[in-house]
């Protein structure tokens, strides 16, 4: 749990394993996903049109990567009309210096944030935090988190690898709660309690953005809390940062993507609040801020353009048979999980190497995504690339090679494989050790005694 | 050059040649339900309540017996009179709103597949309300009903430009401590929807 994601080196298999030494709250996390990912299967097969909901979605984000240009100059048009301020950002570092700079205009030291995974991203906190800024996470996952000086390990349920116990003990040297009190509501209840001063006192307001309307120029927030609304409305400046990819077309599409998001995420028919802010209110700022920071790049990488149609539900993360069972912090990303396992590398590919490998490459993911990303292939795609760059695991690298080797060679294949059941047979040991990543957690199975070429050859004389 | 016409000009060169926008309209087999029906069990199922107005019934009678009696409510509703009225100074200093138990508004339709309501600033005027309040209460005509969120963005459209709407689905919420649900993260702790014959 004391892993700081951005500031972990090893690679994603280690910490995997660091995540798995405690059995029990590996089955734990294990289980609370798959649960969630149930919820989501029945909001969706309650929906008959679900699937044509996933295709006119993806039809509709395919027409936005394709339109991209016009549509970013409509939404700015449209925005500035509307009053609000636009930025443009190319990369996180001058992301995190509008915000600063916005900042500094209205002398505010003391600011609220609601989630956003774009600032995450761009390590906005921590700027800030070096600039004197202080930040007040108000999701209640994210403020748990924040407080135990970690990073979310989902991007929808960032303190999903916490325990109730832990919690009760964190908000007891923070919030001063009776010790051993580990009860949800009553925890709940404190931070209420913790963040409405928060809210009633401070005048600068960020939020995410999950949809950015072309046509209307105006930004839609999604919250179950309320506490992007709570934080916006009670300051006189908000910023809204999000990535250029956001954007869709025209308010009716929301008609689409407002049945699927909420059911992808947690199962819910839709957030508890979908708030459309077009104009800032009479006397205050709306700042959006646009950011690039390698989007434009993906956009044109043919085999992983369409993991900017991602609406971020986590549905790829739930489903996932390596995420549940290795935790997001060994990502070492804001996003994790399949879908940043494709978006990392596009950031940088020697860092975030490991990635693509972090996935058995199942499908599952790819089936529950709503807006249809091929997220497996994609991340098979990636391996090619890190392959072709040199920057695929040493290990995988050689073994590879001679596997390739070897299957060019069938007379040698054949010996090899006959020489390979003798030896399991009568030294099992020789697989059965440390230094093969496949018997961790694993049984080797039983070596046949014969190839099924030899079987074959065999038996069709018969 | 600025960050704007270099983000600009790399996306135009990397975007990808245009597909069109699909159609929207519903395949045959979409879902469709009794709507009111619909919106009452699936705002109860997501923590709400609804109580109907009959026809003939005192509004203000049944609003005021569905709370405590030593609850204030404040109330911009164009529908009902009386109760408490929003005070001017709430729109320099909305904080000042923080001990309203009650907030009493017009919502323009609702969404039977969600249980959602649509409400705009302009219909209940500070931006801040139904999220301060403890509790939220909402008047809801019943033929207003829509079934879905594709009906519904029709009938936002329809209603002309906001500056500022929201869809809301029942009390604020958050599961974020092991998934147990708990109601009024923060804002309001439970949200009743009045439905006007």
């Amino acid at each position: 749990m004391s892993v700081h994601p951005n500031k972990a080196s090893q690679p994603h298999a280690e910490l995997a394993q660091q995540f798995n030494k405690d059995e029990d709250r590996v089955n734990w996390h294990d289980e609370t996903l798959w649960w969630i990912r149930q919820k989501r299967d029945k909001a969706a097969w309650s929906v008959p049109e679900w699937e044509w909901l996933r295709q006119t979605a993806s039809d509709i984000k395919a027409h936005v990567l394709s339109n991209m240009h016009d549509l970013l100059t409509q939404f700015e048009a449209q925005a500035l009309a509307n009053g609000a301020s636009v930025h443009w950002a190319a990369d996180a570092a001058e992301h995190n210096a509008i915000v600063h700079r916005i900042l500094q205009e209205n002398k505010v030291q003391q600011i609220v944030k609601s989630k956003s995974m774009l600032t995450e991203e761009c390590g906005l906190n921590e700027y800030l935090h070096e600039h004197g800024i202080d930040v007040v996470d108000t999701d209640l996952g994210e403020r748990i988190v924040q407080l135990a000086g970690e990073t979310p390990s989902h991007i929808v349920l960032p303190c999903i690898h916490w325990k109730k116990e832990e919690i009760g003990e964190l908000f007891h040297q923070h919030l001063h709660t009776p010790k051993g009190n580990a009860d949800p509501q009553y925890l709940t209840g404190a931070a209420r309690i913790h963040l409405r001063e928060k809210f009633l006192t401070r005048n600068v307001a960020i939020t995410g953005v999950n949809f950015a309307i072309a046509e209307t120029g105006e930004v839609v927030v999604c919250t179950n809390e309320g506490n992007a609304d709570m934080g916006t409305h009670l300051a006189d400046v908000h910023i809204a940062c999000m990535g250029i990819e956001k954007l869709i077309p025209q308010r009716q599409h929301l008609g689409v993507f407002t049945r699927l998001l909420a059911r992808s995420a947690t199962g819910q028919p839709i957030t508890t609040y979908t708030s459309h802010f077009r104009k800032p209110a009479p006397g205050r700022q709306l700042h959006i801020v646009l950011v690039d920071n390698g989007r434009s790049r993906q956009l044109g990488r043919e085999a992983f353009r369409n993991s900017l149609k991602c609406i971020r539900c986590g549905a790829c993360m739930n489903t996932c048979p390596v995420y549940r069972r290795s935790g997001g912090h060994s990502y070492k990303y804001a996003i994790s999980g399949p879908i940043g396992s494709i978006l990392a590398p596009n950031l940088d590919m020697r860092k975030h190497a490991d990635l693509p490998f972090a996935s058995t490459l199942c499908g599952s993911c790819t089936n529950v995504c709503p807006v249809k990303i091929d997220i497996h292939e994609q991340l098979y795609q990636w391996r090619q690339e890190l392959y072709k760059e040199g920057l695929a695991p040493k290990g995988k690298a050689v073994s590879m090679k001679m596997a390739g080797w070897l299957l060019g060679k069938p007379a040698l294949y054949r010996l090899a494989g006959k020489a390979a059941r003798t030896v399991l047979r009568l030294s099992p040991f020789v697989v059965k050790n440390s230094l093969n990543p496949w018997y961790k957690q694993r049984e080797m199975p039983a070596p046949p005694k014969q190839s099924f070429s030899e079987w074959y050859a065999k038996n069709k004389k018969a | 050059m600025s960050s704007r016409s270099k983000i600009l000009a790399q996306v135009k060169a990397n975007q990808p040649a245009t597909v069109a926008l699909p159609d929207l309209e519903l395949p045959a087999h979409a879902a469709q339900w009794d709507a009111l029906q619909k919106f009452v069990e699936t705002l109860s199922g997501i923590g709400g309540r609804v109580i109907r107005i009959l026809p003939g019934e005192d509004a203000t009678a049944t609003i005021l017996q569905a709370f405590d009696d030593n609850s204030n409510i404040l109330n911009v509703s164009a529908t009902v009179q009386g109760f408490q009225a929003l005070p001017d100074a709430a729109f320099e200093e909305p904080a000042m709103l923080q001990n309203v138990d009650i907030a009493l508004m017009d919502a323009a339709f609702g969404v039977a597949e969600n249980g959602a309501v649509w409400v705009m600033e302009a219909q209940y005027k500070l931006r801040a309300l139904p999220f301060i309040c403890q509790h939220l209460a909402v008047l809801l005509p019943l033929q207003s009903l829509l079934p879905n969120m594709h009906a519904a963005y029709q009938q936002v459209q329809a209603m002309g430009q906001y500056d500022f709407g929201v869809f809301i689905a029942g009390p604020s919420k958050t599961a974020d401590i092991e998934q147990s649900l708990v109601l009024g993260a923060h804002g309001p702790k439970t949200m009743t929807v009045f439905l006007l014959p």
